[in-house]
Protein backbone atom coordinates (compact mmCIF):
# COMPACT_ATOMS: atom_id res chain seq x y z
CA UNK A 1 0.00 0.00 0.00
CA UNK A 2 1.51 3.09 -1.26
CA UNK A 3 -0.28 6.40 0.39
CA UNK A 4 0.35 9.60 -0.45
CA UNK A 5 1.96 11.53 2.15
CA UNK A 6 0.33 14.53 4.00
CA UNK A 7 2.11 17.62 3.75
CA UNK A 8 1.10 19.04 7.52
CA UNK A 9 3.20 21.95 6.87
CA UNK A 10 0.92 23.15 3.51
CA UNK A 11 -2.28 22.48 4.50
CA UNK A 12 -3.09 24.35 7.44
CA UNK A 13 -1.52 26.99 6.03
CA UNK A 14 -4.07 26.68 2.61
CA UNK A 15 -6.73 26.64 5.36
CA UNK A 16 -5.55 29.63 7.61
CA UNK A 17 -5.11 31.76 3.96
CA UNK A 18 -8.71 31.18 3.10
CA UNK A 19 -10.48 32.14 6.62
CA UNK A 20 -7.95 35.34 6.68
CA UNK A 21 -9.31 36.37 3.00
CA UNK A 22 -12.86 35.40 4.01
CA UNK A 23 -13.33 37.10 7.38
CA UNK A 24 -14.06 40.15 6.63
CA UNK A 25 -16.47 38.99 3.34
CA UNK A 26 -18.18 36.64 5.95
CA UNK A 27 -18.33 39.58 8.65
CA UNK A 28 -20.02 41.79 5.46
CA UNK A 29 -22.61 39.58 4.56
CA UNK A 30 -23.44 38.70 8.58
CA UNK A 31 -24.13 42.40 8.76
CA UNK A 32 -26.13 42.41 5.81
CA UNK A 33 -27.80 39.57 6.64
CA UNK A 34 -28.53 41.10 10.45
CA UNK A 35 -29.90 44.44 8.38
CA UNK A 36 -32.02 42.21 6.16
CA UNK A 37 -33.76 40.64 9.05
CA UNK A 38 -34.32 43.89 10.43
CA UNK A 39 -35.47 45.89 7.79
CA UNK A 40 -37.87 42.57 7.62
CA UNK A 41 -38.73 43.19 10.96
CA UNK A 42 -39.04 46.52 10.95
CA UNK A 43 -41.75 46.66 8.46
CA UNK A 44 -43.60 43.91 9.51
CA UNK A 45 -44.00 46.24 12.92
CA UNK A 46 -44.75 49.06 11.20
CA UNK A 47 -47.62 47.04 9.08
CA UNK A 48 -48.56 46.10 12.91
CA UNK A 49 -48.85 49.29 14.09
CA UNK A 50 -50.77 50.83 10.83
CA UNK A 51 -52.95 47.87 11.27
CA UNK A 52 -53.72 48.37 14.82
CA UNK A 53 -54.52 52.62 14.41
CA UNK A 54 -56.63 51.34 11.15
CA UNK A 55 -58.56 49.04 13.49
CA UNK A 56 -59.35 51.81 16.54
CA UNK A 57 -60.20 54.15 13.50
CA UNK A 58 -62.81 51.61 11.87
CA UNK A 59 -63.99 50.47 15.25
CA UNK A 60 -64.50 54.06 16.12
CA UNK A 61 -66.53 54.65 12.54
CA UNK A 62 -68.56 51.61 12.98
CA UNK A 63 -69.70 52.72 16.09
CA UNK A 64 -70.52 56.19 14.93
CA UNK A 65 -71.92 54.49 12.17
CA UNK A 66 -74.45 52.27 14.88
CA UNK A 67 -75.40 55.06 16.86
CA UNK A 68 -76.47 57.34 13.61
CA UNK A 69 -78.18 54.35 12.53
CA UNK A 70 -80.17 53.91 15.78
CA UNK A 71 -80.73 57.71 15.75
CA UNK A 72 -82.17 57.55 12.45
CA UNK A 73 -84.51 54.84 13.69
CA UNK A 74 -85.48 56.37 16.63
CA UNK A 75 -86.68 59.50 14.50
CA UNK A 76 -88.45 57.46 11.82
CA UNK A 77 -90.23 55.56 14.73
CA UNK A 78 -90.88 59.33 16.39
CA UNK A 79 -92.41 60.24 12.52
CA UNK A 80 -94.31 57.60 12.35
CA UNK A 81 -96.02 57.60 15.78
CA UNK A 82 -96.73 61.90 14.99
CA UNK A 83 -98.12 61.02 12.12
CA UNK A 84 -100.78 58.52 13.55
CA UNK A 85 -100.97 60.91 16.53
CA UNK A 86 -102.02 64.08 14.02
CA UNK A 87 -104.44 61.34 12.01
CA UNK A 88 -106.03 60.75 15.23
CA UNK A 89 -106.27 64.15 15.96
CA UNK A 90 -107.93 65.01 12.53
CA UNK A 91 -109.83 62.15 12.45
CA UNK A 92 -111.55 62.78 16.04
CA UNK A 93 -112.05 66.34 14.94
CA UNK A 94 -114.19 65.67 12.03
CA UNK A 95 -116.25 63.43 14.33
CA UNK A 96 -116.83 65.95 16.70
CA UNK A 97 -117.51 68.33 14.04
CA UNK A 98 -119.76 66.21 12.25
CA UNK A 99 -121.40 65.37 14.75
CA UNK A 100 -122.15 69.03 15.95
CA UNK A 101 -123.28 69.63 12.69
CA UNK A 102 -126.17 66.88 12.86
CA UNK A 103 -127.06 67.84 16.54
CA UNK A 104 -127.34 71.76 14.86
CA UNK A 105 -130.10 69.94 11.85
CA UNK A 106 -131.95 68.18 14.28
CA UNK A 107 -132.59 71.92 16.68
CA UNK A 108 -133.26 73.39 12.92
CA UNK A 109 -135.99 70.33 12.30
CA UNK A 110 -137.57 71.06 15.75
CA UNK A 111 -138.07 74.52 15.13
CA UNK A 112 -139.18 74.19 11.24
CA UNK A 113 -141.52 70.86 11.19
CA UNK A 114 -142.00 70.20 15.46
CA UNK A 115 -139.59 67.10 15.23
CA UNK A 116 -139.74 65.53 18.91
CA UNK A 117 -136.61 63.14 19.45
CA UNK A 118 -137.77 60.49 21.89
CA UNK A 119 -134.53 58.76 21.81
CA UNK A 120 -131.44 59.57 20.06
CA UNK A 121 -128.36 57.28 19.49
CA UNK A 122 -125.48 55.67 18.31
CA UNK A 123 -122.54 53.90 18.13
CA UNK A 124 -119.85 52.65 15.77
CA UNK A 125 -121.99 51.73 13.19
CA UNK A 126 -125.38 53.46 12.75
CA UNK A 127 -127.53 56.44 14.16
CA UNK A 128 -130.85 55.85 15.52
CA UNK A 129 -133.65 58.33 15.87
CA UNK A 130 -136.64 58.06 17.12
CA UNK A 131 -138.31 60.76 17.14
CA UNK A 132 -142.71 62.43 16.96
CA UNK A 133 -143.62 64.06 14.23
CA UNK A 134 -146.84 66.46 14.01
CA UNK A 135 -147.61 65.82 10.65
CA UNK A 136 -146.44 62.51 8.29
CA UNK A 137 -145.45 64.82 5.37
CA UNK A 138 -142.83 66.23 7.42
CA UNK A 139 -140.92 63.00 7.11
CA UNK A 140 -139.56 63.62 3.78
CA UNK A 141 -138.71 67.08 4.86
CA UNK A 142 -136.77 65.56 8.24
CA UNK A 143 -134.93 63.24 6.15
CA UNK A 144 -133.67 65.14 3.53
CA UNK A 145 -132.41 67.93 5.79
CA UNK A 146 -131.03 65.39 8.12
CA UNK A 147 -129.17 64.12 5.42
CA UNK A 148 -127.56 67.35 4.49
CA UNK A 149 -125.78 67.38 7.17
CA UNK A 150 -124.45 63.76 7.25
CA UNK A 151 -122.49 62.60 4.92
CA UNK A 152 -124.74 58.98 4.25
CA UNK A 153 -128.33 59.66 3.41
CA UNK A 154 -130.92 59.12 6.20
CA UNK A 155 -133.77 56.62 5.63
CA UNK A 156 -137.74 55.87 7.29
CA UNK A 157 -136.89 52.64 9.11
CA UNK A 158 -140.56 52.63 10.58
CA UNK A 159 -143.45 54.47 10.85
CA UNK A 160 -146.45 54.93 12.75
CA UNK A 161 -149.47 56.78 13.45
CA UNK A 162 -150.22 58.19 17.47
CA UNK A 163 -154.04 58.27 17.67
CA UNK A 164 -154.49 60.90 15.22
CA UNK A 165 -151.86 63.09 16.18
CA UNK A 166 -148.52 63.05 14.50
CA UNK A 167 -146.85 59.92 13.35
CA UNK A 168 -143.82 57.91 15.32
CA UNK A 169 -141.30 57.51 13.47
CA UNK A 170 -137.61 55.89 13.30
CA UNK A 171 -134.83 57.08 11.17
CA UNK A 172 -131.45 55.67 10.51
CA UNK A 173 -128.22 56.55 9.20
CA UNK A 174 -125.06 54.56 8.67
CA UNK A 175 -121.59 56.02 9.68
CA UNK A 176 -119.49 57.08 7.09
CA UNK A 177 -116.75 55.72 6.06
CA UNK A 178 -114.46 58.31 6.11
CA UNK A 179 -115.18 59.83 9.89
CA UNK A 180 -115.44 56.80 11.38
CA UNK A 181 -112.39 55.55 13.80
CA UNK A 182 -111.96 52.20 12.33
CA UNK A 183 -109.97 51.33 15.59
CA UNK A 184 -112.72 51.24 18.40
CA UNK A 185 -116.03 51.99 16.99
CA UNK A 186 -116.64 47.99 16.88
CA UNK A 187 -120.26 48.14 19.93
CA UNK B 1 -28.74 24.97 -12.15
CA UNK B 2 -26.54 22.26 -10.41
CA UNK B 3 -24.24 22.70 -13.75
CA UNK B 4 -23.62 26.26 -13.52
CA UNK B 5 -23.12 25.91 -9.86
CA UNK B 6 -20.54 23.26 -10.50
CA UNK B 7 -18.64 25.41 -12.84
CA UNK B 8 -17.59 27.67 -10.14
CA UNK B 9 -14.11 26.52 -8.49
CA UNK B 10 -14.22 24.98 -5.59
CA UNK B 11 -12.66 27.83 -2.71
CA UNK B 12 -14.73 29.91 -4.49
CA UNK B 13 -18.03 28.07 -4.15
CA UNK B 14 -16.55 27.50 -0.29
CA UNK B 15 -16.66 30.78 0.05
CA UNK B 16 -19.80 31.52 -1.26
CA UNK B 17 -21.46 29.19 0.79
CA UNK B 18 -19.55 30.94 3.57
CA UNK B 19 -21.14 33.88 2.75
CA UNK B 20 -24.58 32.50 2.84
CA UNK B 21 -24.22 31.12 5.66
CA UNK B 22 -23.13 34.21 7.07
CA UNK B 23 -25.75 36.20 6.07
CA UNK B 24 -28.99 33.69 7.15
CA UNK B 25 -27.19 33.92 10.73
CA UNK B 26 -27.48 37.37 10.13
CA UNK B 27 -31.02 37.35 9.57
CA UNK B 28 -31.95 35.01 12.09
CA UNK B 29 -29.96 36.78 14.56
CA UNK B 30 -32.23 39.90 13.74
CA UNK B 31 -35.40 38.16 13.81
CA UNK B 32 -34.77 36.61 17.17
CA UNK B 33 -33.73 40.05 18.15
CA UNK B 34 -36.95 41.16 17.03
CA UNK B 35 -39.45 38.66 17.16
CA UNK B 36 -43.06 39.21 15.71
CA UNK B 37 -46.20 37.19 15.99
CA UNK B 38 -47.03 36.48 12.43
CA UNK B 39 -50.03 34.39 13.02
CA UNK B 40 -52.06 38.21 15.28
CA UNK B 41 -50.63 39.79 12.40
CA UNK B 42 -53.01 37.76 10.11
CA UNK B 43 -55.99 37.95 11.93
CA UNK B 44 -55.58 41.61 13.45
CA UNK B 45 -55.68 41.89 8.95
CA UNK B 46 -58.82 40.09 8.85
CA UNK B 47 -60.26 41.70 11.50
CA UNK B 48 -59.25 45.22 9.76
CA UNK B 49 -60.89 43.62 6.42
CA UNK B 50 -64.25 42.92 8.66
CA UNK B 51 -64.74 46.16 9.85
CA UNK B 52 -63.88 47.95 6.41
CA UNK B 53 -66.41 46.15 5.01
CA UNK B 54 -69.39 46.68 8.11
CA UNK B 55 -68.19 50.45 7.52
CA UNK B 56 -68.74 50.78 3.93
CA UNK B 57 -72.80 49.61 4.27
CA UNK B 58 -73.86 53.24 4.02
CA UNK B 59 -76.93 54.23 6.43
CA UNK B 60 -79.52 54.94 3.55
CA UNK B 61 -80.86 57.62 3.23
CA UNK B 62 -84.49 57.23 2.15
CA UNK B 63 -85.98 57.06 5.79
CA UNK B 64 -84.79 61.19 5.88
CA UNK B 65 -87.07 61.86 3.20
CA UNK B 66 -89.91 59.03 3.78
CA UNK B 67 -90.38 60.74 7.16
CA UNK B 68 -90.42 64.12 6.03
CA UNK B 69 -94.25 64.11 4.14
CA UNK B 70 -95.00 62.59 7.23
CA UNK B 71 -93.82 65.44 9.37
CA UNK B 72 -94.98 68.01 7.13
CA UNK B 73 -98.88 66.86 7.42
CA UNK B 74 -98.82 66.62 11.00
CA UNK B 75 -96.75 70.16 11.51
CA UNK B 76 -100.66 71.57 11.07
CA UNK B 77 -101.55 69.23 13.69
CA UNK B 78 -98.44 69.55 16.01
CA UNK B 79 -99.87 72.17 18.35
CA UNK B 80 -103.20 70.48 18.83
CA UNK B 81 -101.88 67.16 19.70
CA UNK B 82 -99.16 68.69 22.18
CA UNK B 83 -101.75 70.21 23.90
CA UNK B 84 -103.25 66.60 25.26
CA UNK B 85 -103.01 65.70 28.51
CA UNK B 86 -99.97 63.50 28.72
CA UNK B 87 -100.48 59.90 30.68
CA UNK B 88 -99.13 61.55 33.98
CA UNK B 89 -102.19 63.86 33.96
CA UNK B 90 -104.74 61.58 33.42
CA UNK B 91 -106.01 61.34 36.51
CA UNK B 92 -106.59 65.34 36.63
CA UNK B 93 -108.52 65.42 33.43
CA UNK B 94 -111.88 63.87 35.22
CA UNK B 95 -112.19 65.86 38.16
CA UNK B 96 -111.64 69.22 35.91
CA UNK B 97 -114.52 67.49 33.31
CA UNK B 98 -116.82 67.27 36.19
CA UNK B 99 -116.23 70.86 37.06
CA UNK B 100 -116.79 72.29 33.66
CA UNK B 101 -119.92 70.07 33.21
CA UNK B 102 -122.16 71.01 36.32
CA UNK B 103 -120.95 74.92 35.61
CA UNK B 104 -122.97 74.13 32.75
CA UNK B 105 -125.59 73.17 34.75
CA UNK B 106 -125.18 69.07 33.69
CA UNK B 107 -125.58 66.90 36.62
CA UNK B 108 -122.83 64.52 36.19
CA UNK B 109 -124.65 60.75 37.77
CA UNK B 110 -121.97 58.87 36.71
CA UNK B 111 -118.42 59.08 35.46
CA UNK B 112 -116.40 56.18 34.88
CA UNK B 113 -112.66 55.90 33.42
CA UNK B 114 -111.35 53.09 32.21
CA UNK B 115 -108.05 51.95 32.13
CA UNK B 116 -105.49 53.59 30.08
CA UNK B 117 -104.98 51.82 26.60
CA UNK B 118 -102.62 51.55 23.73
CA UNK B 119 -103.86 52.05 20.52
CA UNK B 120 -101.47 51.88 17.34
CA UNK B 121 -98.47 53.46 20.15
CA UNK B 122 -100.98 55.61 21.34
CA UNK B 123 -102.56 56.22 24.66
CA UNK B 124 -106.62 57.06 25.41
CA UNK B 125 -108.40 56.16 27.99
CA UNK B 126 -111.80 55.16 27.92
CA UNK B 127 -114.90 56.82 30.12
CA UNK B 128 -118.96 55.90 30.87
CA UNK B 129 -120.70 59.22 31.51
CA UNK B 130 -124.44 59.63 32.31
CA UNK B 131 -125.27 63.03 32.75
CA UNK B 132 -128.74 65.01 33.02
CA UNK B 133 -129.81 68.28 32.27
CA UNK B 134 -130.61 70.40 29.18
CA UNK B 135 -129.95 69.43 25.86
CA UNK B 136 -128.99 73.06 25.22
CA UNK B 137 -126.83 73.14 28.25
CA UNK B 138 -124.91 69.79 26.65
CA UNK B 139 -124.65 71.64 23.01
CA UNK B 140 -123.51 74.24 24.53
CA UNK B 141 -120.25 72.23 26.11
CA UNK B 142 -120.05 69.80 23.53
CA UNK B 143 -119.01 73.42 21.26
CA UNK B 144 -116.64 74.33 24.25
CA UNK B 145 -114.77 71.03 24.57
CA UNK B 146 -114.50 71.07 20.77
CA UNK B 147 -112.76 74.34 21.14
CA UNK B 148 -110.64 74.12 24.53
CA UNK B 149 -110.42 70.87 24.85
CA UNK B 150 -110.31 69.24 21.41
CA UNK B 151 -108.86 65.97 22.87
CA UNK B 152 -111.93 63.53 22.56
CA UNK B 153 -114.61 61.56 20.86
CA UNK B 154 -117.46 60.13 21.34
CA UNK B 155 -118.07 56.53 20.87
CA UNK B 156 -121.50 55.20 21.69
CA UNK B 157 -124.25 57.69 23.33
CA UNK B 158 -128.21 57.69 23.97
CA UNK B 159 -130.13 60.60 24.69
CA UNK B 160 -133.27 59.90 26.35
CA UNK B 161 -135.54 62.60 27.92
CA UNK B 162 -135.57 62.69 31.26
CA UNK B 163 -139.27 63.07 32.67
CA UNK B 164 -142.44 63.90 30.75
CA UNK B 165 -142.89 67.26 32.03
CA UNK B 166 -139.14 68.43 31.96
CA UNK B 167 -136.88 69.67 29.69
CA UNK B 168 -134.28 67.57 31.02
CA UNK B 169 -132.41 64.55 29.06
CA UNK B 170 -130.15 61.51 30.07
CA UNK B 171 -127.13 61.34 28.30
CA UNK B 172 -125.39 57.88 27.92
CA UNK B 173 -121.83 58.45 26.77
CA UNK B 174 -118.73 55.96 26.14
CA UNK B 175 -115.71 58.54 25.05
CA UNK B 176 -112.27 57.93 24.59
CA UNK B 177 -109.66 60.58 25.61
CA UNK B 178 -106.60 60.94 23.70
CA UNK B 179 -103.44 60.81 25.76
CA UNK B 180 -99.74 62.00 24.81
CA UNK B 181 -97.44 59.37 24.04
CA UNK B 182 -94.76 58.82 27.13
CA UNK B 183 -91.96 60.86 26.81
CA UNK B 184 -93.24 63.15 23.97
CA UNK B 185 -93.89 66.75 25.60
CA UNK B 186 -90.73 68.64 24.75
CA UNK B 187 -90.98 71.13 27.51
CA UNK B 188 -92.00 70.79 31.12
CA UNK B 189 -94.56 73.47 32.07
CA UNK B 190 -96.92 73.66 33.85
CA UNK B 191 -100.65 72.78 32.33
CA UNK B 192 -103.29 75.07 32.43
CA UNK B 193 -106.48 73.23 32.30
CA UNK B 194 -108.74 74.93 29.93
CA UNK B 195 -111.70 77.22 31.21
CA UNK B 196 -114.38 78.90 30.17
CA UNK B 197 -117.68 80.93 30.92
CA UNK B 198 -120.44 79.50 31.32
CA UNK B 199 -121.82 80.83 27.76
CA UNK B 200 -125.55 81.50 27.42
CA UNK B 201 -127.11 79.58 24.14
CA UNK B 202 -126.07 79.71 20.88
CA UNK B 203 -128.03 80.66 17.91
CA UNK B 204 -127.78 77.28 17.31
CA UNK B 205 -129.42 76.17 20.41
CA UNK B 206 -132.17 77.99 20.54
CA UNK B 207 -135.81 77.41 19.77
CA UNK B 208 -137.66 74.98 20.06
CA UNK B 209 -136.94 71.91 22.25
CA UNK B 210 -135.84 68.92 20.49
CA UNK B 211 -136.47 66.40 23.14
CA UNK B 212 -139.68 65.24 24.51
CA UNK B 213 -140.87 62.36 25.74
CA UNK B 214 -144.20 60.62 24.12
CA UNK B 215 -147.56 61.71 25.78
CA UNK B 216 -149.02 58.70 24.47
CA UNK B 217 -147.04 56.04 24.35
CA UNK B 218 -148.02 53.98 21.26
CA UNK B 219 -145.46 51.07 19.81
CA UNK B 220 -143.68 51.57 16.92
CA UNK B 221 -144.23 49.54 14.31
CA UNK B 222 -143.38 48.98 10.67
CA UNK B 223 -145.06 51.44 7.69
CA UNK B 224 -146.06 48.39 6.74
CA UNK B 225 -147.89 46.98 9.21
CA UNK B 226 -149.02 50.40 10.40
CA UNK B 227 -152.37 49.58 8.78
CA UNK B 228 -154.97 50.42 11.81
CA UNK B 229 -157.92 48.30 11.01
CA UNK B 230 -156.93 47.53 7.43
CA UNK B 231 -154.59 44.81 6.28
CA UNK B 232 -150.57 45.95 6.94
CA UNK B 233 -150.44 44.86 3.50
CA UNK B 234 -151.12 47.95 1.22
CA UNK B 235 -152.62 45.42 -1.60
CA UNK B 236 -155.60 45.26 0.11
CA UNK B 237 -156.20 48.79 0.56
CA UNK B 238 -159.23 50.49 -1.31
CA UNK B 239 -157.78 53.00 -3.11
CA UNK B 240 -160.63 55.74 -3.45
CA UNK B 241 -159.25 56.32 0.15
CA UNK B 242 -155.86 56.48 -0.74
CA UNK B 243 -153.93 60.43 -0.24
CA UNK B 244 -150.54 61.33 -0.78
CA UNK B 245 -148.98 62.61 2.27
CA UNK B 246 -145.00 63.22 1.05
CA UNK B 247 -142.45 62.35 -1.67
CA UNK B 248 -138.20 62.31 -0.81
CA UNK B 249 -135.36 60.77 -3.02
CA UNK B 250 -133.39 58.58 -1.10
CA UNK B 251 -130.02 57.95 -2.93
CA UNK B 252 -131.67 58.71 -6.52
CA UNK B 253 -134.66 56.73 -5.86
CA UNK B 254 -137.78 58.41 -4.97
CA UNK B 255 -139.75 57.48 -2.35
CA UNK B 256 -143.84 58.16 -1.65
CA UNK B 257 -145.63 58.31 1.57
CA UNK B 258 -149.13 57.46 1.22
CA UNK B 259 -151.59 56.52 3.54
CA UNK B 260 -155.59 55.52 4.13
CA UNK B 261 -157.15 57.32 6.68
CA UNK B 262 -154.08 57.93 9.41
CA UNK B 263 -152.03 54.88 8.24
CA UNK B 264 -149.10 55.74 6.34
CA UNK B 265 -147.01 53.93 4.13
CA UNK B 266 -143.65 54.51 1.73
CA UNK B 267 -144.05 53.14 -1.40
CA UNK B 268 -141.31 52.71 -4.45
CA UNK B 269 -141.68 52.65 -8.05
CA UNK B 270 -142.92 49.20 -9.43
CA UNK B 271 -144.38 49.10 -6.07
CA UNK B 272 -148.12 47.05 -6.00
CA UNK B 273 -150.75 48.73 -4.18
CA UNK B 274 -154.60 48.55 -3.58
CA UNK B 275 -157.65 45.97 -4.41
CA UNK B 276 -157.34 46.84 -7.80
CA UNK B 277 -153.44 46.36 -8.24
CA UNK B 278 -152.22 49.54 -9.02
CA UNK B 279 -148.42 49.42 -9.17
CA UNK B 280 -146.45 53.31 -9.07
CA UNK B 281 -145.47 54.11 -12.46
CA UNK B 282 -143.87 57.64 -11.39
CA UNK B 283 -142.88 59.48 -8.52
CA UNK B 284 -143.05 63.26 -8.91
CA UNK B 285 -141.98 66.20 -6.65
CA UNK B 286 -145.30 66.69 -5.39
CA UNK B 287 -147.33 63.66 -7.38
CA UNK B 288 -147.12 60.37 -7.62
CA UNK B 289 -148.91 58.23 -10.93
CA UNK B 290 -150.38 54.56 -10.11
CA UNK B 291 -152.10 52.18 -13.25
CA UNK B 292 -152.96 49.00 -13.46
CA UNK B 293 -151.30 46.46 -15.16
CA UNK B 294 -153.83 46.73 -18.39
CA UNK B 295 -152.80 49.45 -20.90
CA UNK B 296 -156.37 50.29 -20.86
CA UNK B 297 -157.38 49.99 -17.10
CA UNK B 298 -157.39 53.13 -14.91
CA UNK B 299 -154.67 56.15 -14.21
CA UNK B 300 -154.27 57.29 -10.75
CA UNK B 301 -152.30 60.64 -10.00
CA UNK B 302 -152.19 61.77 -6.75
CA UNK B 303 -150.78 65.03 -6.02
CA UNK B 304 -149.76 66.59 -2.52
CA UNK B 305 -152.47 69.06 -2.74
CA UNK B 306 -155.48 67.76 -3.70
CA UNK B 307 -154.66 64.42 -2.05
CA UNK B 308 -155.87 63.01 -4.90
Amino acid sequence: MNARPLNLLRHPRRVHALAAGARPAVLGAWLVGVLLGGVWGWSQQVQMDRLLDQRVQLQAQSSALREQQARQTAAQEKAQLQSKWGQRAQSWRAQRQHLMELHAALMTQAAETGLRVERWQGDGRQLVLQAWLPRADHVPVVLSGLSRSWATAWTLQSMGDRAGSGVDVVLQASWPAGIRDDGRRKP
Amino acid sequence: MKAQWSKFRPDLRRHLLVLAGACLSGVALAWWWWPLDTEALDVLRLEVAQLQAQTQVQVPDQPHKQQRPAADAVAGDEQLVLDEPALAEADMVWPWLQQRMQAQGLQVLLLRPQAVNMDKGLPEQAVALRLQGRWRDWLVLEEALHEHAPWWVIDQWQVMPAAAQSEDVRIELQARLGLQPPGWRREERQRVWPLWPQTSVSPQTTGAPLFASAQTPAPLVSASEAAGGLSADPRGWPMDQLRLLGVWRQAGTAHAVVAVGQDPVVLRLGQQIGREAFRVRRIGDDHVDLATARTSGPLLHLTLREGK
